[in-house]
């Protein structure tokens, strides 16, 4: 019999039972999935069997001696025995082998409790004296000693070697290795370098699959064990990807002591990257905010809940009656949970009664739900994460996903190094993924449209196109054909620096692939072309009809764990939840009536605009919920001139930010670990978020704060829950009309998902786009808004980093991170760096039109001469003073990927 | 019982380094004949030989090359194993230093017939001379147009390197050979895939040991029909026997197979025992095979009777041993090399044989109790059960065998002050 995947499936007997697995499931697979548990110390599903441990013998009829059943694949008729008086004398014997060389700490050992090897030592009733107890040596220094993050114990190792397979398979790593023979067998790094100089990427794996307790969190030692804690699952709260993982919370101290995952959680496979496994020292931090805060004569005194929010809608109620509404602008938070986002949405719309609602999407993706919803009539991510691991090309352009993204850029790696998917890297920056890529297409920032189109007209040319979904399933081909004529690859040259053969070559391995899958993020979006961008992406999609079907599509990767939630919610200035525009009279009428008041049918200020609005004295008062201008956005001395004008200013906070230090009120708000909610991740999975510990102080959750303040402005708002909220949701949003708490308990929906019975969307626009025929757009290659010249020579780019999250409110908070990622740096090439007398570490002035800022030098070659990068998550040597905050017209997003700088050798400045 | 010398006909004839000499006494006939045949013809003509593997494993080594040649992937390898680690043996050495040209020969055609352009070989580290002699070989080859482009002016073109041992025993298991040559630790590897499928740098790649390939040059010269003639039919060729221990002539003595018995090669090669005391034990496949005790010594010598004797063929490394000496000794000994040499990737082998070799050590001393006879027991069948690799799933066997033939020595050897 054949199932979908092409597989054949196989009958056996184990221990008696039937059973009918696909070709390939190994005994110790088939047997799991029927409930007999065969004993293994060094079995992980993410990783290629290495049988070391010999536990999982099996004896297979008619066949000589035993065979380890993690290895040896089931076989129709096959007989298995999984455990007779002989294959448990062995068991036993091993184990107590292996106990001959654990030293049993139990009593003291974080894993107590979750220890596979404490488990099969009962289960086979081991005698751990029985080939004689270990010599205690004395502790020895180790690679993790100097490790803030990892603690590893070479006498309670097993050598099973699961987290060196692990480091080398999964996060590609290959940081970890063995030393030494026998009894003097370690793990360790090469040459035992200290691992926050090692290759380590600190994703916690090796923690993760460790059986014997060997490998810990450091900072969870002694903060309880298995039996004290209690797990909570939710989602990360960093990046878009939407990993899965479980909060490990000590009741007795409401303390988070360590975060796993599972390998059957969806989407992350029980994989971290750093920030969900080591960044979570922020939530019980003592900065955070426990009352609400109202400034008086410049300084902040606490204050009651009550009188907060009287002030709160005094003022708004002042501003509203004598400037009107529109003087009145919200910014609402992709970090906020998806009922958060509904509240502020409808609180600023119905209770203030404008449509000047923007969040920090403007800042990273306003480009992509703009091109996209021309092109495909929807601007998310068109497939699942769990299909790139399928496709045959995958096209990266402008996305490190590695470090922005670490979890997708898992599949990616594990596409292209074990699955022979054929990975195109365009990146003006030698990029970790560059590592695993067919070829890297190192264009000059701000030149992807000239890039884009060489490959069209390639393809074009030599007739690679897919003619058949052209004709079928798009329109305006002509148009698009007219522009991208006069880019041959020659011509693209010149612009973008890349090879013209090396783009001709890129053209036809994407277009002859059968499934080919483009991933983009900030590198495409965050441009003054940026719609163009996205529109040139998806003409390429359609051009090789690689769009609505699995494996292929155009994929942006969105930056922040709910943004894609906020876009959906409606916290955007020009559409409702669910993206139905506040200019349509109908809807507008659909909402009045859902909402019972009058609502305005204009299109609202996006988030710089806002800015240049209050400079400008239009816009009088300012509620922020979550977010941080101050350090997020472009061009940050006009930004603070702003928030130091408004006449009032509202935050919303966890901490007292950058931002919240300008407002006259600061309310204390929850932190994802101590709510209920939604966050929808990049994949449009809407997925529940739990609470698993109590708020520290007076803090309250976002959307019951905006109910009180919507309440005492006179419009009432009030839930019993978030579940409630999601209802309202529902009722309202045809793309989450099927969605209820109840639905995504286990692993979540991915919308559309129209009503109680539909399954969710794994990919979009199959047979049909969502506007009915894709559009092709003519675009043609415009300039960046400022480009070099002789007073500032460089093209500066910012960007992320993998340790640091955003404007580093969180991540700066953890311990772990701080030691890898201390402070900010500009990468230069090493030539300019020669040029310049810069040396690797040396301070540097980077100045651009706009300001200047000192910070540290890192000199190789990541970047291409001429360019340079910083990371904007640093306070200190904050990017954005040097950022342009010029627009793309259509979206509004500002160019953080190109503006011109200068540099120049600086003497550190001592004040910091 | 006489020696049938076919790989050693030339050994001792001529100077290592002088090919002519060896073109003179017959040589490259097998390779010049194979060039002239298909890739597939020569796999066949190696399956019909019936050749196995001298290693120690006993694999045929037509099926192996046949295995590796129908793998879609490229490049592939050839890799010739000369790291002779097995105690009791050496006679791969005496193929190296005394026909070193009738070795690359066999490589030559090995990788024609794969489809390899890279071979390697692989030699013990502590065979210095014979290394610094194959450094030259590789030379003169590549001036005789025997390695690189276009060999003896056909369309075949192969490189050689030699590579070195560092000195450890592992590095012999054709994993922890490939893993070597990787740059990597010597470790073994988890089967499958087996080096066929997955071997060199993730490509197919064939491993054979030197003796293994001295064979194929004769093969192809005479043809399989001819080879067979000498040895038994399931069984076919000669073998290398490595005589040592207690016996009064060691040496290696190269006799076909099933041409006489253990008795008469230990009698009329060995000149019988060093002390003319009667014999012990005899383990006849190398330091890792099972004991023999004197009754069995009358078995023929083929892999089929050895097995059946209760040990095994191995690498024909035969160890006399006198009945003076105590089991607990003698294992004391093969422990004292192979409780060391573990490369530490599976449990019970990692721990096992140091274990083994403690308790033994203790025995010896006279400090044993009735307790560790069961230990050692224990170990020993987890190990052999439980074992990636032939390292572990073999080095428990003379142990276990001596526990079973020899139970007072052991006996004798506790401790008997009461505790």
């Amino acid at each position: 019999m054949e199932g979908d995947t092409g597989m054949k499936e196989v009958s056996l007997e184990i221990d008696g039972k039937k059973v009918t697995v696909q070709e390939d499931t190994t005994i110790l697979e088939a047997s799991k999935g029927v409930g007999i548990d065969i004993p293994h110390l060094c079995y992980d599903p993410r990783v290629p069997p290495i049988g070391t441990c010999r536990l999982c013998l099996v004896q297979i009829e008619g066949q000589a001696g035993l065979s380890i059943s993690c290895n040896t694949p089931v076989a129709e008729g096959m007989r298995v025995c999984t455990e007779n008086e002989e294959i448990a004398a062995i068991r036993k014997t091993i184990l107590e082998l292996i106990l001959s060389q654990h030293r049993v700490a139990c009593t003291s050992c974080d894993q107590e409790g979750a220890c596979k090897l404490q488990d099969y030592a009962y289960r086979y009733q081991a005698d751990e004296a029985r080939f004689g107890l270990p010599e205690r040596r004395p502790t020895e220094r180790n690679y993790t000693t100097k490790s803030e993050a990892i603690l590893y114990d070479p006498d309670k190792c097993i050598l099973c070697g699961l987290c060196v397979k692990y480091c080398e398979e999964v996060p590609m790593a290959e940081a970890l290795t063995f030393a030494g023979m026998l009894d003097e067998m370690r793990v360790s790094t090469a040459f035992g370098t200290d691992l926050p100089e090692s290759p380590c990427v600190l994703c916690g794996g090796c923690i993760a699959v460790c059986p014997s307790g060997a490998m810990v969190d450091r900072a969870a030692i002694g903060k309880g064990r298995e039996k004290d804690l209690i797990k909570t699952r939710t989602v990360c709260a960093y990046c878009g990807v939407g990993c899965q993982l479980d909060l490990n919370v000590n009741p007795r101290t409401n303390k988070i002591v360590r975060v796993t995952s599972e390998p059957e959680y969806i989407p992350n496979r029980g994989n971290l990257c750093v920030k969900g496994k080591f960044g979570m020292d922020f939530v019980g931090h003592p900065d955070r905010l426990t009352t609400p805060l109202i400034k008086r004569n410049g300084k902040f005194e606490q204050a009651s809940w009550e009188e907060a929010i009287k002030l709160i809608a005094d003022r708004l109620g002042q501003i509203k009656s004598k400037t009107g509404p529109d003087s009145i602008a919200g910014l609402s938070s992709a970090k906020c949970t998806n009922e958060d986002n509904y509240v502020f949405q409808k609180f600023v719309r119905a209770a203030v009664g404008t449509n000047n609602v923007d969040h920090c999407a403007r800042l990273c993706h306003a480009s992509t739900v703009a091109g996209l919803a021309r092109a495909f009539g929807s601007g998310a991510m068109t497939n699942s994460i769990d299909e790139i691991r399928n496709a045959e090309c995958i096209f990266v352009i402008g996305s490190n996903t590695s470090e922005a993204h670490p979890v997708i850029a898992l599949h990616i790696k594990e596409a292209a190094a074990r699955n022979g998917a054929k990975l195109i890297v365009a990146d003006p920056r030698d990029i970790e993924l560059v590592r695993f890529a067919k070829l890297h297409l190192q264009q000059q920032p701000g030149t992807d449209v000239a890039l884009v189109n060489a490959m069209m007209s390639v393809i074009i040319n030599e007739n690679l196109l897919d003619k058949d979904f052209v004709k079928a399933r798009t329109e305006n081909f002509e148009a698009m054909a007219e522009a991208v004529k006069e880019m041959t690859p020659e011509k693209a040259e010149k612009i973008t620096t890349v090879p013209a053969e090396k783009i001709r070559e890129a053209a036809r391995i994407y277009a002859k692939a059968k499934t080919a899958s483009i991933i983009f993020s900030m590198g495409i979006t965050q441009h003054t072309t940026g719609t163009d961008n996205v529109l040139s992406l998806a003409n390429l999609a359609m051009l090789t009809g690689n769009v609505g079907k699995e494996s292929a599509g155009v994929n942006p990767l969105r930056g922040q764990n709910n943004v894609q939630g906020a876009c959906d919610l409606g916290a955007l200035p020009n559409v409702y939840p669910g993206y139905q525009s506040v200019e349509d009279p109908q809807i507008q009428a659909k909402f009045k009536k859902a909402w019972k008041t009058n609502l305005s049918g204009k299109s609202g200020l996006t988030v710089v605009e806002m800015i240049h609005a209050i400079e400008a004295g239009s816009v009088k008062a300012l509620y922020m919920m979550g977010e941080n201008p101050a350090l997020s956005d472009p061009n940050l001395n006009r930004t603070r001139k702003a928030l130091e004008k408004v006449d009032f200013l509202v935050s919303q906070e966890v901490f007292l930010s950058e931002s919240a230090q300008f407002a006259d009120v600061v309310l204390p708000s929850l932190c994802f670990a101590e709510k209920d909610g939604t966050f929808t991740n990049t994949e449009r999975r809407i997925q529940r978020v739990r609470k698993a510990l109590s708020p520290p102080g007076e803090a309250r959750d976002d959307w019951q704060i905006l109910c009180d303040v919507s309440t005492a402005m006179g419009y009432a708002m009030r839930y019993e829950n978030a579940s409630e909220i999601m209802d309202e949701i529902a009722s309202v949003t045809p793309i989450y009309g099927g969605i209820s708490f109840d639905r995504i308990e286990p692993v979540g929906l991915q919308w559309p998902c129209l009503d109680k019975d539909h399954p969710g969307t794994k990919y979009l626009h199959k047979g049909e786009f969502k506007r009915g025929k894709g559009k092709f757009h003519a675009v043609r290659f415009r300039e960046p808004a400022e480009t070099p010249d002789k007073k500032f020579p460089f093209i500066l780019s910012t960007g992320r980093q993998l340790y640091q999250f955003h404007t580093g409110t969180l991540t700066r908070k953890s311990r772990a991170i701080d030691q890898k990622s201390p402070t900010g740096y500009v990468e230069l090439h090493h030539e300019d760096a020669e040029k310049y007398s810069i040396g690797e570490g040396d301070f540097v002035e980077v100045s651009t039109r706009r300001g200047k800022v000192i910070t540290k030098a890192s000199v190789g070659s990541r970047v291409a001469k001429g360019w340079l990068f910083m990371p904007f998550h640093f306070a200190e040597g904050p990017a954005n003073m040097l950022t342009n905050d010029a627009l793309d017209p259509i979206a509004k997003i500002p160019e953080f990927k190109v503006c011109a700088a200068a540099i120049k050798k600086a003497e550190p400045d001592l004040e910091r | 019982m006489k020696e049938s010398k076919v790989l050693t006909q030339r050994v001792g004839k001529y100077e290592p380094l002088d090919l002519e000499a060896y073109k003179a006494l017959g040589g490259l006939q097998g390779l010049r004949r194979t060039l002239a045949m298909k890739p597939e013809s020569v796999i066949e003509e190696i399956k019909k030989s019936g050749l196995t593997g001298r290693g120690g494993a006993g694999f045929p080594a037509g099926l192996k090359w046949a295995l590796t040649a129908q793998e879609k992937q490229e490049p592939k390898y050839f890799l010739c194993n000369a790291d002779e680690g097995e105690l009791g043996t050496f006679k791969d050495k005496v193929l190296l230093d005394g026909d070193p040209w009738a070795v690359l020969e066999g490589i030559l055609i090995a990788a024609y017939a794969i489809g390899a352009e890279q071979a390697y070989i692989y030699i013990k580290g502590e065979y210095e001379e014979t290394a610094k002699l194959w450094e030259q070989i590789a030379g003169e080859a590549e001036k005789a147009g025997l390695l690189g482009k276009g060999i003896l002016g056909s369309n075949f073109s192969v490189n050689l390197q030699v590579a070195r041992g560092r000195g450890l025993y592992i590095a012999g298991e054709e994993f922890a050979l490939i893993s070597s040559l990787e740059t990597r630790r010597a470790m073994s590897r988890l089967k499958p895939p087996y080096p066929s499928e997955e071997g060199l740098f993730g490509k197919p790649t064939v491993v054979n040991n030197v003796e293994t390939i001295a064979n194929v040059p004769v093969i192809l010269a005479k043809g399989a029909e001819e080879y067979r003639k000498l040895g038994v039919e399931d069984d076919p060729g000669t073998r290398l026997f490595s005589l040592s221990g207690d016996v009064k002539k060691s040496g290696v003595y190269e006799i076909a197979m099933g041409s006489g018995t253990l008795k008469e090669l230990i009698d009329e090669f060995g000149r019988g025992t060093t002390h003319g005391r009667a014999i012990k034990a005899v383990q006849p496949g190398g330091g890792t095979s099972a004991f023999l005790a004197r009754g069995s010594l009358g078995c023929k010598l083929t892999s089929k009777a050895i097995s059946e004797a209760g040990s095994g063929i191995g690498t024909a490394g035969v160890i006399v041993y006198e009945e003076d000496r105590s089991a607990v000794d003698i294992v004391k000994g093969l422990l004292q090399y192979y409780g060391a040499e573990s490369c530490g990737r599976c449990a019970p082998c990692r721990i096992g044989s140091v274990k083994m070799r403690e308790i033994v050590d203790n025995l010896a001393r006279g400090n044993g109790a009735e307790a560790d006879l069961m230990r050692l027991r224990e170990i020993g069948n987890a190990c052999v059960a439980g074992s990636t690799c032939g390292m572990g799933q073999a080095f428990p066997l003379p142990v276990l065998s001596a526990l079973e033939l020899f139970p007072e020595d052991f006996e004798e050897a506790l401790c008997k002050v009461p505790a």
